[in-house]
């Protein structure tokens, strides 16, 4: 018998308010923690995508939606815009980096992005194994869709179209895997890069380009072998590689520029002369971050809420047994204990309550923050883990001990006070 | 050097007359009673022996110590090596068994933890088969006997039992005192027993009373 074993003995005495408190103090900790995690990792997650991305530009539609889909692959493309207006702004003197994304299609849970190989600069992507893809209808995976998808260099896999899950149509059904990335922690890891030309090809909206001749880096000069599979493709591939064909639309065109002043003139001349819009990530990430806190805070005050009502529960309940622990501790004095053993098993008995919860809520918070990245596929492209911690939990774990140990503190030390002979002379 | 000392012991309870208790000099192994009608300050004695409560007047000794020049944790740490106390309401700690009530004692006594020693004392006084019973579901009777059984369990110099047999029957009250004088007996602790149950008063070698007769 010592004092923490006889801390849970008390805590086994009363086993309806003891788990009533745990489960209390869980609730509140679990929701605030989960919070501070899911904003930690949510926030670190946009602002590394957005980082080297100053400017996006689609088709008109919601600013907000065409960050999220272009740059952070979680929501649904806001539409196209023609390739020739995005043209001139691949060689505009102040962009230093010009990413064109396609989208539409998926694998599985996996994104398809048309691009060109500065996608894989612009996010410090390099291949674990194999090669770029060098024309139409090949494809590199990113890490994760790879192992998820079980595919690798040299295997063939089909496309949906639509970038959700589960897509009824097949789209395309020989894409050939030419290559695997590392891993780079980003939303690269999850997707299925193709040149933009595949795209196209799939959605059958090529048109002849007289003026423009360019086609985006990347996919390369040099030949295709002549096994594809059919003489149509290859009669694709031979005019995408004889420059007169090249894509009629993108989705955007993720922009990079030397000076923000630059980008500061540039865009709205684009909103305004144009059919396209802009859209600032860093900008947008702000906005839906500022729509976000309302409902953030209202979920955070409900777990203060909670944490409070466990403290009360924990107050309450230990003030109920005032009398009984009084008499306890001057039996254990008059037993030889001394005040440092009798407070010992009156923290121990607070401690182990409020770290039970405050695990538990730390264990309930991550795992529903699992769980919704497991159910919900944008947050699983959001790279949402059950596993991140964010640093303010440490102040949540420290605050909700605190807590604790006042609620159950106060009363106790209370129970430490009166007088020794006069409490054991009671009946 | 005697076990215990009182000398010129008086207590003021606040606005309660004055408390004279007698003068008293216990030798080690002295098997003592304490007589008197209730009132008389039986329990006020024992609780100023063990060091719980510091007499208004006057100065108590435990083995040549005077309790008054301790600190409060040298006060727990001297008692709980050195006494043990059957409270008159037996004062067992209701969370846990009466198993766990004797080791936690015998544990602070500063006793090496013996189970088999605990069980045996539970066996002596009849109660084995409570052994893992939590005290609230003990008649009167058994929960002095595990009182008992846990005021010897720290194997103190100084065994003070406030009218330990207050919930026995005659018969039992004598089975239980001849016990409880034998365990002391068996490891040399002196014993002050109050009562006032004159039947049990022959069983020890000396009797002091308080009240009128002082
Ligand atoms: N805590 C206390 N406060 C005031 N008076 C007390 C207190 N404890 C005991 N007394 C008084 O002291 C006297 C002796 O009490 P006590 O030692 O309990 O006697 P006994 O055990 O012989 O019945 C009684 O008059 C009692 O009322
Ligand atoms: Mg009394």
């Amino acid at each position: 018998m010592n004092p923490v074993a006889l801390a849970c003995a008390y805590l086994a005495q009363r086993p309806l308010a003891t788990l009533l408190t745990t489960l209390l103090l869980a609730l509140g900790v679990g929701t605030i923690s989960a919070l501070l995690s899911f904003d930690h990792q949510f926030r670190d997650h946009l602002l590394r995508e957005a980082r080297n991305v100053h400017l996006v530009v689609g088709s008109k539609g919601s600013r907000l939606q065409l960050v999220l889909s272009t740059v952070l692959h979680v929501d649904y493309p806001t539409g196209n815009i023609p390739w020739n207006e995005a043209v001139p702004l691949l060689d505009h003197p102040a962009v230093s980096r010009a990413v064109p994304v396609s989208l539409g299609d998926g694998v599985g849970a996996f994104r398809v992005v048309g691009t060109t190989g500065v996608f894989l600069e612009a996010h410090g992507a390099h291949l674990a194994k194999g090669r770029v893809w060098d024309g139409s209808f090949e494809a590199v995976l990113g890490a994760t869709a790879a192992r998820e998808l079980g595919l690798d260099v040299g295997n063939v896999f089909a496309t949906t179209h639509g970038v959700v899950a589960g897509g009824p149509e097949h789209v395309h059904d020989n894409y050939t895997v030419t290559g695997v990335l590392a891993p780079t922690g980003g939303v690269a890891d999850r997707l299925v890069l193709t040149s933009l030309e595949s795209i196209w090809e799939v959605h059958d909206q090529r048109i002849p380009t007289a003026g423009d001749r360019r086609v985006p880096g990347g996919d390369g000069d040099a030949a295709r072998k002549d096994e594809g599979p059919t003489g149509d493709r290859r009669a694709q591939d031979d005019s995408a590689r004889g420059r007169n064909l090249a894509p009629a639309e993108i989705t955007a065109l993720l922009l990079t520029f030397h000076s923000p002043v630059s980008m500061l003139r540039l865009a709205p001349e684009i909103d305004r002369n144009s059919a396209m819009i802009t859209a600032s990530p860093a900008v947008e990430i702000g906005r839906l971050f500022a729509l976000l806190a309302p409902a953030l805070d209202v979920l955070r005050g409900f777990g203060i809420v909670l944490m409070a009502g466990a403290a009360l529960a924990v107050f309450t309940t230990l003030t109920g047994v005032l009398d009984l622990r009084q008499r306890d501790i001057a039996i254990l004095r008059a037993l030889g204990a001394v005040r440092a053993w009798t407070a010992g098993v009156l923290v121990a008995e607070a401690l182990i309550l409020t770290l039970a919860g405050t695990l538990l809520g730390f264990a309930l918070g991550h795992g529903a923050l699992a769980v919704i990245g497991i159910v919900i596929p944008q947050a699983d492209n959001a790279g949402l883990s059950g596993l991140v911690a964010a640093p303010g939990e440490a102040w949540l774990l420290l605050a909700a001990l605190l807590t604790g140990l006042v609620s159950a503190g106060v009363p106790l030390l209370r129970a430490g006070r009166g007088n020794l002979s006069e409490i054991l002379a009671r009946n | 050097m005697h076990l215990v000392e009182c000398q010129d012991v008086a207590h003021s309870f606040p606005g309660a007359p004055e408390l004279s208790l007698p003068d008293l000099v216990i030798g080690n192994g002295e098997h003592v009673v304490v007589t008197g009608p209730s009132g008389t300050g039986k329990t006020t004695l024992l609780q100023i022996l063990a060091g719980l409560l510091t007499p208004t007047n006057g100065t108590v000794r435990l083995a040549g110590v005077d309790w008054a020049s301790l600190t409060h944790t040298d006060r727990d740490r001297r008692r709980g090596r050195a006494v043990g106390i059957v409270f008159q309401s037996f004062n067992l700690i209701t969370a846990i068994s009466v198993l766990d009530n004797l080791k936690l004692a015998r544990r602070l006594a500063g006793y090496p933890r013996d189970d088999d020693r605990c069980r045996d004392l539970l066996d002596g006084l009849g109660i084995l088969d409570l052994a893992h019973r939590v005290p609230t579901r003990l008649s009167r009777g058994e929960a002095q006997r595990a009182a008992i059984a846990r005021a010897v369990s720290g194997e103190p110099d100084l065994l003070l039992a406030d009218e330990p047999t207050s919930a026995l029957d005659a018969d039992n009250a004598a089975s239980v005192i001849g016990l409880l004088l034998e365990r002391a007996g068996a490891s040399g602790a002196g014993v002050i027993v109050t009562t006032h149950d004159e039947r049990i008063a022959d069983m020890f070698d000396r009797r002091v009373r308080l009240g009128s007769g002082s």
